[in-house]
């Protein structure tokens, strides 16, 4: 480890701090997204019933096993919950009658499916019921933003690991210039070309390792900072405290990925120089 | 062991170092090489031990066809020859046992194996006491010994050496040429580069003069005649 090594780690380290950092939170945004993309609650919206009606539609939807909870939402409850959340906005609107009768009785039912389609159509076919919101919208809605997300963070990441691959490349060149003789006597007494490549190959994989070890831990501490620091509102707070880090399996896969960079990188240099005839092209050493 | 035809080699310039030049060596020959400075015995060693490609012309050495090897297998050619380089080309950050095992390193051969060989030859050419020391602290004629050690270390079938003796006394010298008689007899085929006629003269060995890119065989006796030849040609 020379100098030009330990200014490479920081640099690489920081630059792979950056990149695990983005993986993490969009991890972690994509899990959320993967939470609010299947929505639990469903809104069935009822045509004119009596209270019979009611009462044994509720009945049919509680004994299917694929509904966790049933909750009747009538067109008062509504409104007063509309007004508590909505105070200011809504109140003067609701009072209008006009309005009012555009608003059903409804109940919200707590969905467990595995086949949400079919649920749906089995409920649609119950009678008194208008309508099934089990969040369509929402969830191509999420499908886009997920899709754009991953998109954008696999190109940041492309253009970030090229980087580091120039930087370790650039650092092995030195390498190998430095040791351009000791190489050229290697080769004379007979070393294979992949003997001559091994050390420069595990130097840029260790460079790789290393650096990436480090921004694993920078990125950990980075997290447990956030963790410490963010939970001001009770909302966020929750967000914040079910972010999660990688996985082993994934911290593993990483470090491989950052080794192999290291490696790949200073193999494709080196097997440009190293094919055996180095020394000949290097006219004139002899005295 | 080695068997050349029509030989040449032209750097840059353009310098005809090695003009047609043939040559053959049979297995377990002891050849000396002699001839003016600048008349390419260098150039010609490295075209044997493959350091550098010829422009064009057959040559084979230790089994293999130089002209058609493929660059995988020059390590494994590289392996049976031993080279004494005019300039030692001996590793900086590396000690002198540490230079002297590098063959054998390469073959990856068991570490007591290596240190028992390196000791044993650093004794032969008088340099057990500098074993731990850096090429560097090394006077001229102690550098030349350890090339000669690293070259002979992996018992190779070809030795092939460019002014082995150039920085030794005569003593030493002796010495030196001595151990590759021993090793000749092993069933080394030894070639040797060099100037010290003398030396020549006081050995009874085949002498073949390289002049003007053309190689010749010549008796001991001759070598005087040809220096005033040389002497002759310069005036
Ligand atoms: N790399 C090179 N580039 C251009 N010319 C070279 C090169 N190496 C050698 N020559 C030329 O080739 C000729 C033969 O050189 P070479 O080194 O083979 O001579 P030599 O017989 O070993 O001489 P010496 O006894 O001084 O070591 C010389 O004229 C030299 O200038
Ligand atoms: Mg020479």
């Amino acid at each position: 480890m020379n100098r030009l090594h330990w200014m490479t780690t920081l640099v690489l380290s920081c630059l792979f701090t950056i990149v695990f950092s983005i993986s993490l939170m969009t991890k972690n945004i994509q899990a959320g997204l993967q939470q609010w993309g299947q929505p639990r609650i469903w809104t069935i919206d009822l045509t004119e019933a009596t209270q019979n009606q009611i009462e044994s539609l509720q009945k049919k939807l509680q004994e299917n096993s694929e509904i966790e909870n049933v909750r009747f939402v009538s067109q008062k409850n509504f409104v007063e919950s509309f007004q508590q959340n909505w105070a200011s906005m809504g109140s003067d609107l609701l009072k209008d009658p006009e309005v009012l009768q555009f608003i059903p009785d409804s109940f919200e039912i707590t969905v467990k499916s595995d086949q949400p389609e079919q649920l749906k159509s089995k409920i649609l076919s119950y009678e008194n019921v208008l309508n099934v919101d089990a969040g369509e919208e929402w969830r191509q809605r999420y499908f886009q933003i997920s899709k754009s997300l991953n998109q954008f963070s696999i190109g940041f990441l492309a253009i970030l690991s090229l980087g580091a691959f120039f930087i370790i490349a650039y650092v092995i060149q030195g390498s190998v210039q430095k040791r351009q003789k000791e190489i050229e006597v290697l080769e004379l007494v007979g070393a294979t070309a992949f003997d001559i490549r091994k050390p420069f190959l595990i130097e840029g994989a260790s460079l790789g390792f290393i650096s990436g070890s480090i921004a694993m831990l920078a990125t950990y501490a980075l997290l447990l900072l956030i963790k410490q620091i963010i939970p001001a509102s009770p909302m966020i707070a929750n967000a914040i405290t079910s972010i999660v880090y990688f996985s082993w399996i994934e911290v593993t896969g990483i470090l491989l990925f950052t080794s192999g960079l290291g490696g790949l990188s200073s193999y494709l240099y080196v097997q440009k120089m190293n094919t055996g005839w180095a020394s000949s092209k290097k006219i004139g050493s002899n005295p | 062991m080695i068997h050349i035809q029509h030989l040449y080699k032209t750097y840059p310039g353009p310098v005809h170092a090695l003009r047609d030049l043939n040559l053959k060596i049979a297995r377990g020959e002891f050849v000396f090489l002699t001839g003016p400075s600048g008349a390419g015995k260098t150039t010609l060693f490295k075209m044997i031990s493959a350091y550098d490609l010829a422009t064009s012309g057959k040559i084979h050495v230790a089994g293999f066809d130089l002209n058609d090897i493929k660059a995988s297998e020059v390590p494994y050619f590289r392996r049976k020859i031993g080279v004494v380089f005019q300039d030692f080309k001996l590793l900086p950050n590396k000690t002198v046992a540490e230079n002297v095992a590098l063959p054998l390193m390469i073959l990856k051969e068991e570490k007591r194996f290596i240190q028992k060989q390196v000791t044993d030859l650093l004794e032969q050419v008088g340099l057990s006491d500098k074993a731990d020391q850096w090429p560097e602290t090394l006077s001229g004629g102690e550098q030349q010994r350890i090339a000669i050690a690293r070259a002979l270390i992996h018992k190779p079938d070809l030795l092939i050496a460019d002014e082995p003796t150039g920085n030794l006394d005569p003593l030493l010298s002796e010495e030196i040429i001595d151990l590759f008689e021993r090793v000749s007899k092993q069933g080394t085929t030894v070639v040797i580069a060099t100037h010290d006629h003398g030396l020549v003269q006081r050995r009874n060995k085949k002498v073949l003069e390289l002049r003007q890119g053309e190689v010749r065989e010549i008796a001991s006796s001759e070598l005087i005649k040809n220096i005033s030849a040389t002497l002759a040609e310069g005036l």
